[in-house]
């Protein structure tokens, strides 16, 4: 078990170089901070001062080199908007990020893996049709239309939840729901899928002849067997949402991580989305590797050693 | 597995609860919706327009532009050319930063100091570079020295935001830009990123204690959730409000929809340093006749905004209305192009940013048609806002593109010399007669002389034709009916002169 953690964080050195390398070779081949934060009338002279000040007039090599001595010290550098540790800024965000993908993930999977279940064994009836339908319907709205059916209904014509902001329960909700029923909607499917595979399966008939009830055929052997797939969803789904979701945090002005990246992309502010980056993949990395472990939960034959 | 699942439900529970924040209490607080938090609170590293909506409360400035724009005293009480070089101010002898410093003529010394530290790396201090040296003369008389004749240095004090020396000396700069002190109307009382600004009527201001007790600037990045908070209430004043979403507000019943004219002037830079057809002056002024700037106005902004003769709006000093704009002329259009040697016309690329201006990307496809129509088939590329400027470091650039260009001093050398001389980013074309009539209106100290010499620049640039002329846009603002508030011709959102009431 230890060397088997030993060798997934020895997998995640490489991992995190690469993405290094990429995201800063891609933010620094497009734009020009300078000219973005410079006035349009400065004149060349002052573009280039400033450039050199802020180290752009060096090989892209040498730039690269100083940002990975930095990030050995632990430091990813200064905003060049905010003139504060990027790092920072970035972990400033990220409670209230977790915050929507956590409850988000939490609500679809409470929601959309007995949903499925149920849609599973009722198979064929009115109830798998009509939760097939919806299903299908939760995963196909795009959800910036979702958040702003939302807001029209429940802030401009109902007034009874607030448009935006984050701080008290009510400004959770619409956000929530927006991710949430996307999510539940796939969960579902997935679960839904597996189970009536599962439910074909010789063991599950075994069990059956062998005259466990029903409750425990289900549970204890069909949807053992169903959650790993789920399982792998709800991982890719917590790092992309940890990414931040951006359009949903735009819409409800959630003060996430996918806003400042965003922001920080327009402004071509590099430390922050180079530090962002960073962030976002070791909390990916983090994450499929609670996701492995969850497997050896769930199937024991899986082991590692 | 259920352990993980209660596991999991303490976690989410434990961050909803986590998050939660104080206010002022909302019947005494505005609340202005703005599209991006403000990046530093430091006025001398201020970028954007919120940074100047935020810090202009919290500092004062030496004069102020009063609602019809014109410059008046402010902390400033007087100020007087001594020569064509030398400004004499005098500052009132009652400014007090929130720490108890006293502004005075020293202070002003230390902000000129501050802003060219070069450790402070301040963004927006070119246009300042004219001022060689501050003279204090007592605590209350200082002088301006100039190292040429500056004839739009008060216009220009209207963006001089004085900083405490003691403070700012002690703390540095940086911190001045999160946890500032000044001696403006507001003071600071609290900063959550990404959501709100908060801002506290200082009740010992000088000018008296303003009738609106708390501002909030709260970020909200969506337009349509900014339309929707002015329908609901939620926020006070909404800018930058499409004409389309009108009869949506008006039918709230809690909204009005307030108007001004917009500060920006909106063009198409004819690049002539390339071996284009551009080079002919009878080209760039086809391209003047063939685009019908009224029909985009009526079709695209319902009207609301004048077509343009120059890069001058109404507004800024030496604008003259009897230099009238093209007008739409497709005929002489392709007369010209005949004339030029292209009676078929020529292909041509232009480039346009997206979600930058109004309606950027439908404006730069009406004029791609329209250019079409006399026969100048238009290659159109529209391009993020980032990498759309990033291109303009070098000389070249794409030959045709759309700009907007916005004057806070509203004084007509910050767009003529950045855009017709050489040596700035933006310029692509060149004149030698209308670069040296620039340079003497710059410093041309007599007013009605300096007047009569931007006439002339006016009747020059409609004739060589630089640029294509567009629009000056009429910036709509959704106002609750519960605030006493005016939209100014500069963009700038002010609280301290406005009121609330139920």
């Amino acid at each position: 078990m230890l060397t088997f953690l030993l060798g997934r964080l020895a997998q995640a050195v490489p991992t995190l170089i690469g993405t290094s390398v990429v995201v800063f070779l891609l933010v620094h081949m497009t734009g020009d901070p300078a000219l973005l934060m410079l006035p349009p009338d400065a004149p060349r002279s002052q573009v280039e001062a400033f450039r050199a000040s802020l180290g752009f007039d060096r090989p892209l090599i040498v730039q690269y080199g100083d940002f990975m001595r930095g990030i050995a010290r632990g430091d990813l550098g200064e905003s060049f908007r905010f003139r504060e540790p990027a790092l920072g800024l970035v972990l400033q965000r990220l409670p209230a990020t977790v915050q929507l993908a956590g409850l988000a993930v939490l609500l679809a999977s409470l929601i959309g893996i007995p949903l499925g279940v149920l849609s599973a064994t009722a198979r064929g009836s009115w109830i798998d049709a009509f939760a097939r339908g919806a299903f299908f319907l939760g995963q196909g709205i795009p959800p910036f239309w979702l958040g702003l059916m939302l807001m029209v209904v429940f802030s401009v014509q109902l007034g009874v939840l607030p448009s935006s902001g984050r701080g008290t329960i009510a400004q959770l909700v619409m956000p929530v729901t927006t991710l949430t029923v996307f999510l539940t909607a796939s969960l579902a499917r997935l679960a839904r899928g597996g189970m009536i595979q599962a439910l074909q399966q010789d063991y599950v008939r075994t069990a059956r002849a062998k005259g466990l009830g029903s409750r425990s055929v289900l549970f204890k052997h069909a949807l053992r067997n169903t959650l790993i797939p789920v399982v792998t969803m709800i991982g890719l789904q917590i790092g992309h949402l940890l990414g931040g979701a951006v359009v949903t945090e735009t819409i409800f002005a959630w003060p996430g991580v996918g806003r400042l990246v965003v922001d920080a992309v327009h402004a071509r502010d590099f430390p922050i989305v180079q530090a962002a980056m960073l962030v976002i993949v070791t909390l990916f990395i983090a994450v499929n590797l609670v996701v492995d472990l969850v497997y050896g939960l769930l199937d024991p034959r899986i082991l590692y050693e | 597995m259920r352990h993980l699942v209660r596991t999991i439900v303490a976690v989410g529970l434990l961050a909803v609860l986590a998050s939660g924040a104080a206010q002022g209490p909302r019947e005494q607080t505005a609340v202005v919706a703005i599209n991006i938090d403000s990046s530093s609170m430091n006025p001398w590293l201020s970028t954007t327009i919120t940074d100047k909506h935020v810090v202009t409360h919290l500092f004062d400035t030496l004069l102020m532009r009063a609602e019809d724009m014109t410059v008046q005293p402010h902390v400033a009480s007087a100020y007087r050319p001594v020569d064509d070089t030398t400004w004499e101010f005098e500052l009132r002898d009652d400014v007090f930063f929130t720490n108890g410093e006293q502004l005075t003529a020293h202070s002003v010394a230390f902000t000129v100091a501050h802003f060219r530290d070069p450790d402070l790396n301040a963004p927006s201090i070119a246009q300042f570079a004219l001022i060689e040296r501050v003279d204090v003369i007592d605590d209350f008389t200082f002088r301006f020295v100039t190292s040429r004749p500056f004839p739009a240095l008060p216009a220009l004090m209207t963006e001089f935001w004085i900083v405490p020396e003691g403070y700012t000396a002690e703390v540095g700069g940086q911190t001045l830009g999160v946890a500032p002190v000044g001696s403006g109307p507001y003071t600071l009382a609290q900063w959550v990123r990404d959501e709100r600004i908060v801002l506290e009527a200082n009740p010992d201001h000088w000018n008296g204690e303003p009738a609106v007790r708390f501002v909030e600037f709260r970020v909200v990045p969506d337009q349509n959730t900014r339309i929707a908070q002015a329908q609901t209430g939620e926020a006070d004043i909404v800018a930058q409000v499409p004409a389309e979403s009108i009869p949506l507000l008006e039918r709230s019943g809690r909204v009005r929809v307030a108007e001004a004219p917009g500060p920006r002037a909106y063009f198409l830079t004819l690049n002539t340093r390339h071996d284009t057809p551009l080079r002919d002056v009878r080209v760039r002024q086809a391209l003047n006749y063939a685009i019908d700037v009224d029909a985009i106005l009526e079709f695209i902004f319902e009207g609301r905004g004048i077509p343009l003769a120059s890069l001058l709006t109404p507004e800024q000093f030496g604008h003259d209305p009897s230099v009238e704009p093209f007008g739409y002329d497709p005929e002489r259009a392709r007369e010209l192009l005949a004339e030029a040697g292209f009676p078929a016309g020529f292909g041509i690329r232009m480039e346009a940013p997206t979600a930058r201006y109004p309606k950027d990307v439908e404006v730069a496809q009406v004029i791609a048609a329209q250019l079409g129509a006399v026969g100048v088939d238009v290659d159109l590329s529209i391009v993020e806002w980032g990498t759309y400027i990033g291109q303009f470091r070098a000389e070249d650039g794409p030959p045709i593109f759309f700009l907007g260009w916005s004057i806070p001093t509203f004084d007509p050398d910050s767009i003529l010399t950045p855009l017709l001389t050489t040596g700035h980013t933006y310029d692509r074309f060149e004149d030698p007669e209308l670069e040296a009539l620039i340079a003497q209106a710059r410093s041309t100290v007599d007013a009605d002389e300096r007047r009569a010499l931007y006439s002339e620049v006016q009747q020059l640039t409609r004739e060589l034709a630089p640029m294509v002329y567009l629009y000056q846009l009429t910036e709509l603002y959704a106002v609750s009916e519960r605030l006493d508030w005016q939209p100014r011709a500069d963009e700038r959102i002010y609280l301290w002169t406005a009121s609330l009431h139920d």
